[in-house]
């Protein structure tokens, strides 16, 4: 397998840093956080300290459900600034995703269809990750949707329980994106919002995803993991990538990760 | 959340995925697997990059190539695939021995009861799929559900290189939500009568009522269970419905005559009626093929109705002549001949449970479905001397009187 292509790393918000190899290391962030490091950057004008690849999650007007969501006629205007701001970022190659994760309150109805081609539409080059949590989103039409514009689906790796999206994986596109939410059932029947994504992955857990990796790698030209497991993230990523060395023979650098 | 046993594996487009793999060149390239030498090729397989090109399976090659330009052809290679058919299943009888093969690439496993060898059946599943591509370089769709209905659904919506592990309280919504296409039994033929009722979707499908069904189709309240994922066909390694029997006879000189063709087909329809007696089945469809002497072929089926099978000899041989008949379309020589019994069933109609004492006449007071039951008690009885005779003296020993009229040709079974 090529290590080429394929990226570990956690979301920003937990702020620890993992020991992760600097070609694989990859950094979730929202579209806040991006703007101000790309603002920082710009002024700076020195990047080398920063050069992980970046997973964006973009604005919350575009995943719906946000009040701040432009009039129909600032739609096309708005989508065309944010694929100009974005483009220079993914030619060089720091941006390699583009997450556009719906949430719950996006339901299956035609207006939020619509929307979805809408955006995907004006999107069409960027390498987007589009995320479902409502499972009625799961059919056939979406899926041969996604193919047709070259459109990743996000996979998801957590527990088993309704209100969750469902385990299924498919490669709609060029591209793979998985986040690894934890697998405790007992930490989302808790209610606890703080502490529901707290999830410690087991070596063999991870040994068993190395793998999917790997074949989704052979089949993809880039696969993003990112654990989204709360507190254990940064130590997930660390092992995750530790195991993929062994599988890759890439051996990690002294000192561990930047 | 528990999930089914039922695992279904299907290579998308296993001829191209073969083809594909072996030669690198042709990846992401518009291709079809096609024989151009013949007469009137067709697309045997195709790329899923020639299939976003508008080029579909049974295509004429001649028109594929002119809706693609760069559109490449390979040969098909039959021994590279029937190797991957085959490392597929050694793959699959390595974790459960109830494999069922549901055409090449496809099938389908039930891993209930191996849980302390594999794991859950999801652990089971995932296991299968890395095996799968690490032996044969091929990723295929892999689901896993309660139900060979449910798997089957879920692998033709995540595909290609699926993974679609279903817990069982989300399998029937998850298939509700897909369009009705995708439901096994809706074909090309009642797919367009489900489009003019509106039926979109398999859980528009699911909520019609048997009479309704019934409306659509004689197999309407058949889908309509299978659409609420009300499955109880179990994986057999060996459905009787899949065996079937074939002989064929090859005439020298090549043969002109319709009625010697018939009586061909209705004696070798009998030979093989005696063999899936012995082994108590009934045919439901019998077919016939003839190879003209230019080498084109002609095949032909003649089906018995819902529910029924032919088992007599009578019934068979009566069955092959007009499937014969049917497939005589050309005023050519007859090179070969073949019938084939498929579709098997438990041998037999239902009978009375008391053997009725009087099989000719209608007495006063007996109906008409009696006096059929009556007669076919007789026909019974009678194909079942026959078979003991044909047993301990052999096929010869007793024949039709028809079989005086003409020479005997050459069987080969």
């Amino acid at each position: 397998m090529s290590d080429e292509g394929l990226y570990v790393g956690i979301v920003r918000r937990t702020n620890t840093t993992p020991a992760v190899h600097p070609q694989r290391w990859l950094v979730e962030c929202s579209w806040n956080e991006w703007l101000s490091d790309w603002g920082m950057r710009r002024e700076a004008s020195n990047n080398a300290a920063t050069m992980q690849a970046l997973c964006v999650r973009l604005p919350r007007w575009v995943r719906g459900g946000d009040s701040s969501k432009p009039g129909t006629a600032d739609i096309r205007r708005s989508l065309k600034s944010l694929q100009n701001t974005l483009e220079t970022e993914v030619r060089t190659g720091r941006v390699v995703f583009l997450l556009a994760e719906f949430p719950h309150s996006f339901a299956y109805n035609v207006e939020n269809r619509l929307w979805l081609d809408r955006v995907l539409g004006e999107l069409e080059g960027l390498p987007l990750v589009v995320g479902f949590w409502l499972d009625e989103w799961y059919t056939s039409r979406l899926i041969e949707g996604l193919k047709q514009r070259n459109t990743a689906l996000c996979l998801y790796d957590a527990p088993r329980m309704p209100g969750l999206p469902p385990a299924v994986e498919v490669l709609t596109a060029d591209r793979v994106y998985a986040r690894f939410l934890g697998r405790s059932e007992i930490a989302w029947k808790s209610g606890h919002f703080g502490h529901v994504f707290d999830y410690r992955y087991t070596k063999k857990e991870l040994a068993a995803i190395v793998p999917r990796l790997s074949m989704w790698r052979r089949e993809a030209e880039m696969v993003g993991a990112v654990f989204a497991n709360g507190r254990w993230a940064a130590e997930s990523a660390a092992l995750m990538d530790r195991l993929l060395s062994v599988h890759v023979g890439i051996e990690l650098p002294q000192g561990g990760g930047p | 959340m528990t999930s089914g046993t039922i695992i279904h594996v299907n290579v998308i487009g296993l001829m191209a995925a073969v083809e594909e793999a072996v030669d690198h060149g042709v990846r992401g390239r518009p291709f079809i697997v096609a024989r151009p030498d013949i007469p009137r090729a067709i697309v045997l397989d195709l790329s899923p990059e020639a299939y976003r090109e508008g080029i579909r399976r049974g295509m004429l090659v001649q028109t594929a190539c002119a809706r693609v330009r760069a559109l490449k052809i390979v040969q098909p290679h039959p021994e590279r695939y029937e190797k991957v058919d085959q490392a597929l299943l050694k793959a699959a009888f390595r974790f459960t021995p109830l494999v069922e093969r549901a055409g090449r690439g496809h099938l389908f496993l039930d891993v209930n009861g191996t849980r302390r060898l594999f794991g859950t059946p999801e652990d089971a599943a995932r296991r299968l799929l890395g095996e799968i591509a690490d032996q044969t370089g091929l990723v295929p769709t892999v689901a896993l559900a309660s139900t060979k209905t449910a798997a089957k659904v879920a692998s033709r919506v995540f595909r290609p290189f699926g993974f679609a592990p279903l817990s069982v309280n989300d399998e029937r919504e998850l298939v509700a939500r897909q369009p009705v296409e995708l439901l096994p039994g809706v074909g090309v033929k009642l797919l367009p009568r489900l489009i003019a009722l509106e039926i979109g979707e398999i859980g528009t499908l699911a909520s019609l009522s048997m009479e309704e069904a019934q409306a659509i189709s004689a197999r309407g309240p058949e889908l309509v269970l299978r659409a609420q994922c009300i499955d109880d066909s179990p994986v057999n390694p060996e459905p009787p419905s899949r065996r079937m029997l074939a002989g064929e006879t090859v005439f020298e000189p090549d043969c002109a005559d319709p009625d010697f063709l018939a009586w061909r087909a209705a004696e070798m329809a009998s030979e093989l009626g005696f063999r899936m007696r012995k082994e108590g089945f009934g045919a439901h469809v019998v077919t016939a093929k003839l190879v003209y002497t230019d080498g084109s072929a002609v095949s032909r089926s003649v089906r018995a109705g819902q529910g029924a099978s032919f088992v007599a000899d009578v019934q068979l041989s009566e069955a092959a002549e007009r499937a014969v008949r049917q497939a005589w379309e050309r005023r050519v020589r007859v090179r070969k001949l073949q019938i084939e019994l498929g579709g098997f069933e438990p041998e037999g109609p239902e009978l009375d449970l008391f053997e009725p004492s009087t099989f000719f006449k209608a007495e006063p007071g007996i109906d008409s479905a009696g006096l059929r039951s009556r007669r076919i008690a007789m026909h019974m009885r009678l194909q079942s001397a026959l078979d003991r005779v044909h047993d301990k003296y052999g096929q010869s020993s007793i024949v039709p009187a028809k079989a005086f009229l003409y020479k005997e040709g050459s069987l080969v079974c």
